[in-house]
């Protein structure tokens, strides 16, 4: 495999990756109106988690290395305790901001509840092994398949593309569902939706708590890849590129989030990589990346709020005989 | 006379220093249109938000089918059967008209995460049964042309119809319903009258909000007037015209 096969490879890997992390957004903000502006935290834990699952027993004393579980099995029960915990933390932090405040409400004490987050496992280090994070992690099947380095990049590419292919079918089974429809007219207007005896909060818990569960897929599958977690992968900035993603790409449309996903960390986060330095400014590039999705953002909501593929139109055909009625009404 | 369905009993809410509903106390009865009329301000849209507990009472009771419904959350109430609509439309508005309507039914098939992943074939028959039934309350209301449009796109007056419609979708025991004809062209207005008329011979009880006193004199059976929070008149339209305190406080002297 040339280095370039090889990094279009791993580009591909980021690609199906990101993707199952905004269909997880999208099914809290754009079925549902939820504003989880620390949804990276619920990635971190879901890596967490699949870490400590997979890693043997932490060695302590000298090396210094601790953590909690060190259980040590195989894929993929790991990925199933990444998934299931970050659900697990967002039934909790859901149980706080979304049981009685507003939106607006809610996304502040999700930005605080993720800053608590945030520290306990960076300064707890006997958690996950604090700013240190987790290290060596062994990747999913490796020791069982025998394969070159170069393959396995392939098949951990097929095995994440298939992860990503049932959570988009699921995705897409939710939204077209009468659960689905219901999720989106209550974030159409939830005190209707409450007059008509749907309980707002348990459906709002249960799209907040799916959403989770694919963050926590998202980050066990990004953490297998790169064998490693720690607190700096997960910077409460990185929320704002999924979020990005998902309102570039089209909210509450799953192709949308395919294409976001495409454009925002790949194309600009990825292909800005190639810009030539300037010297003496070793960051700039860093930062104009930063500035440039800051401006697709803002031109996105300003021209096409909806997204380049908005929210598609169910047509539903009327039942037979009442199309005539109308017709004759008219 | 009609066995009450609802009894409102010396109910009062205060916001700040407004003594909003102040001691009110009415019925509605079992299969009968009951309008609720008064000036702006006399507590009358405050008293729906109470009954359908958008709103918190402090005082008094309240009770569906004699059954206590103050303090219970909205969502509980209209399971019991009471359903009700806004003075501004409230439509779901980037959901269609038609979807409007199929949301509204409780406890459909695959309305909940399971049933929606793994959807049997129940789902399917479920929906057709919903979708047969929005079709022929699309049809009534005259917005089976718009089925397919995005409810937000409706205008003012198509959204009280959109309104109307949806609260039938759920098959309501009480149907609460704030200024429906608001907006509505007067051909349509005597329709949608007319239909309201109606809706006790179909199982649905009314009460109703509403200005247009001559609307108001052919829907209901009889008209509670609220003045300054409290109730000040119960009747007929001729038993309230002769009521000169009814007369200064809200009809006018003609």
């Amino acid at each position: 495999m040339t280095p370039i096969v090889l990094y279009l490879v791993t580009i591909a890997v980021y690609f199906v990756i990101y993707n199952i992390l905004v269909l997880g957004l999208n099914i809290q903000f754009g079925y549902a109106g939820l504003l989880n502006f620390t949804y990276i935290t619920f990635v971190a834990i879901g890596a967490y988690l699949a870490g400590v699952t997979a890693l043997g027993r932490a060695p302590g004393g000298l090396t210094q290395i601790q953590y909690i579980f060190g259980l040590g099995l195989p894929f993929p029960a790991d990925l199933v305790v990444g998934a299931l915990g970050a659900g697990a933390l967002g039934l909790v932090i859901g149980f706080v901001a979304l049981r009685r405040l507003r939106s607006d409400y809610t996304a502040i004490v999700m930005v605080s509840l993720g800053e608590i987050v945030f520290a306990t496992v960076g300064n707890q280090t006997n958690l996950f092994n604090g700013q240190t994070g987790l290290l060596d992690v062994p990747q999913p099947l490796a020791g069982n398949l025998n394969l070159s380095f170069n393959n396995y990049q392939l098949f951990f590419l097929a095995l994440s593309t298939a992860i990503m292919l049932v959570l988009w079918l699921a995705a897409n089974r939710i939204y077209h569902s009468p659960f689905g429809r219901t999720l989106r007219a209550i974030r159409d207007d939830e005190d209707a939706a409450a007059g008509f005896g749907k309980s707002v909060f348990t459906y709002k818990m249960t799209a907040f708590v799916v959403g989770c569960v694919y963050a926590g897929i998202g980050g066990a599958l990004t953490m297998e890849y790169l064998t490693a977690w720690s607190p700096g992968a997960w910077a409460p900035s990185e929320t704002f590129i999924v979020w990005s993603a998902m309102l570039v790409g089209g909210r509450a449309n799953n192709w949308g989030a395919i294409l976001g996903s495409f454009l925002v960390p790949i194309l600009f986060i990825e292909a800005t990589r190639f810009l030539p330095p300037v010297s003496g400014h070793p960051v700039l590039i860093d930062s104009v990346r930063g500035v440039v999705i800051g401006l697709l953002v803002l031109g996105t909501l300003w021209w096409r709020p909806q997204g380049l593929l908005p929210e598609r139109r169910r047509f539903i055909r009327l039942s037979v005989g009442h199309r005539e009625e109308a017709v004759t009404n008219v | 006379m009609c066995s009450a369905l609802l009894n409102v009993v010396d109910v009062s809410k205060r916001f700040g220093g407004v003594r909003a509903v102040d001691a009110c106390t009415f019925d509605v009865g079992e299969l009968s249109v009951t309008g609720l009329i008064g000036p702006n301000g006399a507590g009358k849209s405050t008293v729906v938000d109470l009954i359908s507990g958008v709103v918190r009472a402090d005082g008094g009771a309240i009770t569906f089918e004699g059954t206590p419904v103050m303090g219970l959350p909205t969502y509980r109430i209209a399971r019991l059967g009471v359903i009700r609509t806004f003075q501004i439309a409230r439509e779901f508005h980037r959901l269609t008209v038609m979807e409007n309507l199929l949301a509204v039914p409780l406890n459909q098939k695959g309305e909940t995460l399971w049933s929606a992943l793994w959807r049997g074939r129940s789902v399917g028959e479920g929906e057709r049964a919903n979708v047969d039934r929005a079709s022929s309350l699309l049809a009534r209301f005259d917005l089976a042309e718009l089925a397919n449009e995005l409810a937000g796109n409706l205008s003012g007056g198509q959204k009280r119809l959109l309104e109307l419609a949806r609260a039938l979708m759920y098959q309501p025991r009480l149907l609460i319903l704030d200024e429906p004809l608001a907006g509505v062209n007067p051909s349509l207005a005597a329709t949608l009258a007319q239909h309201i008329r109606g809706l006790p011979s179909d199982g649905v009880s009314v009460l109703v909000i509403e200005h247009n006193l001559q609307m108001v004199e052919v829907m209901c059976d009889r008209i509670v007037v609220m003045n300054q929070g409290s109730v000040l008149a119960e009747g007929n339209m001729a038993e309230l015209r002769a009521n000169p305190e009814v007369v200064s406080a809200y009809l006018g002297v003609a």
